[in-house]
């Protein structure tokens, strides 16, 4: 398969995987307490936000059809993003919010749907 | 957090998310049939959501919702072994096949960004599987979380640094784009 990756990209992403699988390890041997899930689950959530900062900049910079495409492809990023960690703490709180737990799982597979859709247009867009 | 507050935070974000998206897509210009799809997803949140609060639908469900999510995303066994094997991240598997088919006609850094955000994708939809199988497992507290033949302190860091990497590729594909405009 011919990439479009450049140099800098494998080496970010390289990178990326070898340090996700190195402080696995390490967290294997020292032992590190379950609070270390909030540690990486916010640089999850700073990443989130980074995301919905620069597709909101791009957007109103690009209209037209590719403008369209990312819109649909950012309202499942956005929705996701927002609702994923208070999503999670009603789980840990034991599910106390029925309505909202039933209304955020249909909610989360449509924001993987909403990705996928803008996916297919620009597959089918694309020149 | 209280139970009060965490149920203001909860809806709030629910709010947030929807109201921002439509926002953008009424900049944007979205279609009627975009609208269509988007707000099929909302009236079938809500359906659920009512059919939950009146027990209809069981918090159980979930742990088998993976026949239902097989109509959508890629055909699936509800459970191998305690995994559910698609999941919610389902239909990121068409998102990055189309991404990926895409990325050949756009080319460039189109096609570049669009390789970025299916790696990120891709990790994101696989952990997934593993990381609520391994949620499933748990009996009580974090300490029934299990080992898996390493130790849950492997997992913690395997999961949510996961979830970290995959949430920063996509950000790094959106950056390109955004940087592309600048």
């Amino acid at each position: 398969m011919d990439l479009n990756l450049e140099q800098r990209d494998y080496y970010i992403v390289g990178g990326g995987v070898t340090a996700w699988l190195v402080l696995s390890v390490v967290s294997h041997l020292m032992s590190w307490p379950i609070q270390v899930e909030q540690l990486f689950s916010a640089l999850a959530g700073i990443a989130g936000l980074a995301s919905i900062y620069f597709v909101y900049n791009y957007l109103a910079n690009v209209g037209g059809e590719v403008g369209r495409y990312f819109t649909l492809i950012a309202m499942g990023v956005i929705y996701y993003t927002l609702t994923l960690v208070p999503h999670v703490l009603n789980h840990v709180q034991g599910n106390v919010l029925l309505f909202a737990y039933f209304f955020q799982h249909v909610m989360a597979i449509w924001s993987f749907l909403m990705i996928a859709y803008g996916a297919y247009l620009f597959y089918r867009g694309g020149r | 957090m209280m139970a009060g507050t965490m149920e203001l935070v909860f809806y709030a974000s629910i709010l947030a998310g929807i109201g921002i998206s439509v926002y953008i897509g009424y900049k944007a210009g979205l279609e009627r049939q975009d609208w269509a799809i988007y707000g099929t997803g909302i009236v079938a949140a809500v359906i659920a959501g009512y059919l939950g609060m009146n027990g209809t639908l069981s918090i159980a469900l979930e742990q088998t919702m993976g026949f239902w999510y097989s109509v959508i995303t890629l055909p699936s066994f509800p459970r191998i072994a305690g995994v559910i094997p698609v999941g919610i991240p389902g239909p990121a598997w068409f998102a990055v096949a189309f991404l990926l088919l895409a990325r050949a006609r756009w080319g460039g850094e189109m096609g570049r960004y669009f390789e970025i955000a299916s790696i990120g994708l891709i990790i994101q939809a696989v952990a997934y599987i593993f990381h609520i199988a391994w949620h499933f497992q748990q009996t009580a507290g974090p300490a029934t979380l299990p080992a898996w033949g390493v130790s849950s302190s492997f997992w913690y860091t395997f999961f949510h640094a996961g979830a970290a990497l995959s949430f920063g590729l996509i950000a790094y594909a959106f950056y390109g784009y955004w940087k592309s405009t600048q």
